[in-house]
């Protein structure tokens, strides 16, 4: 197997991990595939190394992250401002679901994917952190650089419009 | 629902949702991108050979200096014995012409541009400083950025 050979497998394994990291912190599809793309070419110019690394996925998920974060400060330079600032309740923008919907999974998981990508940067960003990248709070709030508590507050809001959404549709286990 | 409860019920939820899988245009951009960067440069300078080539370059360069520097002092009785005077009169007074007008330059520079050279400068770093600081501002300020791929 070539090199290229391998890259083209290593790029088949993670494309998918790479990009629901990036759409879900992003909530756009096509930054998140420019996003994708870049963190593989990082990938590339440090393959030798990481090919066979244990750690790849871990690596590529904070190359990931931390693209995004950059990605979100420099070109929505806003969203912070808006987090420290607002005091809308953003829940109530996110419309609770029709219940004939209700029955279907896959609805509801479209539903709820569309609600998370729904969600204002200064929420979704944090919730994401949280959920899907098994970060603390601390460390969300380190790494947005803005209070603990804020973090606290952006994240229950979101989960309280992601509840809203579900509302209907939740069947607990 | 109290926050803890909550934090469950919508952790359970989202844990299950599927992963969102990437578009299929993005396996070919990444290899094609991959491609241009791997392909060598078709010429490259000095300063980015390998350190051992560069060492090896420097030597045979000085090598090659110190020979023509030697041979130019062996042949020197020689030369002068073939040439005549007049081409060594002629070339002391290309010498002096050349610094003549090394002269003229220097007082040029003493008397016209070097009191205004400072202000000159100065004015033009400032212009940099704000150009550059308006074009950070606009970075931030513009949707998408001013210089969004």
């Amino acid at each position: 197997m070539t090199d290229a050979d391998q890259f083209e497998a290593f790029v088949r394994e993670y494309q998918d991990m790479v990009f629901a990291t990036a759409v879900r912190l992003l909530a756009n599809p096509a930054e998140a595939e420019d996003i994708a793309q870049t963190v593989f070419l990082r990938a590339f110019e440090r393959f030798a190394s990481i090919a066979t690394s244990p750690t790849a996925a871990g690596w590529l998920k904070t190359v990931t992250t931390n693209l995004c974060l950059n990605h979100l400060s420099r070109y929505r330079a806003r969203w912070q401002f808006f987090s420290e600032s607002d005091g809308v309740d953003y829940a109530a923008t996110i419309a609770a679901p029709e219940a004939a919907d209700a029955a279907d999974t896959s609805a509801r998981h479209e539903r709820l994917e569309r609600a998370v990508q729904g969600l204002p940067d200064h929420q979704r960003v944090p919730l994401v952190l949280f959920h899907f990248e098994d970060m603390t709070y601390k460390e969300i709030a380190a790494t947005l650089g803005i209070s603990l508590a804020k973090v606290r507050t952006d994240i229950h809001r979101g989960r309280e419009a992601l509840k809203r959404a579900m509302t209907g549709t939740y069947e607990p286990d | 629902m109290n926050p803890i409860d909550l934090e469950q019920v919508v952790d359970a939820e989202l844990k299950r949702l599927p992963t969102p899988r990437a578009p299929r245009t993005l396996l070919p951009r990444v290899l094609a991108s991959a491609a241009s960067q791997s392909r060598p440069e078709p010429s490259r300078g000095w300063g980015a050979w390998p350190r051992v080539w560069q060492f090896a370059g420097g030597v045979v360069a000085a090598v090659v200096l110190v020979g023509v520097w030697k041979l130019a002092a062996i042949a020197q009785p020689f030369v002068a014995e073939l040439w005549p005077a007049a081409e060594f009169g002629r070339a002391a007074s290309v010498t002096r012409g050349a610094g003549d007008a090394a002269t003229v330059v220097r007082v040029l520079w003493d008397v016209v541009l070097q009191p205004v050279a400072t202000y000159v400068s100065v004015l033009a770093i400032s212009f940099a400083l704000a150009c550059a600081l308006l074009w950070s501002a606009v970075e931030r300020l513009a949707p998408g950025g001013a210089s969004h791929r």
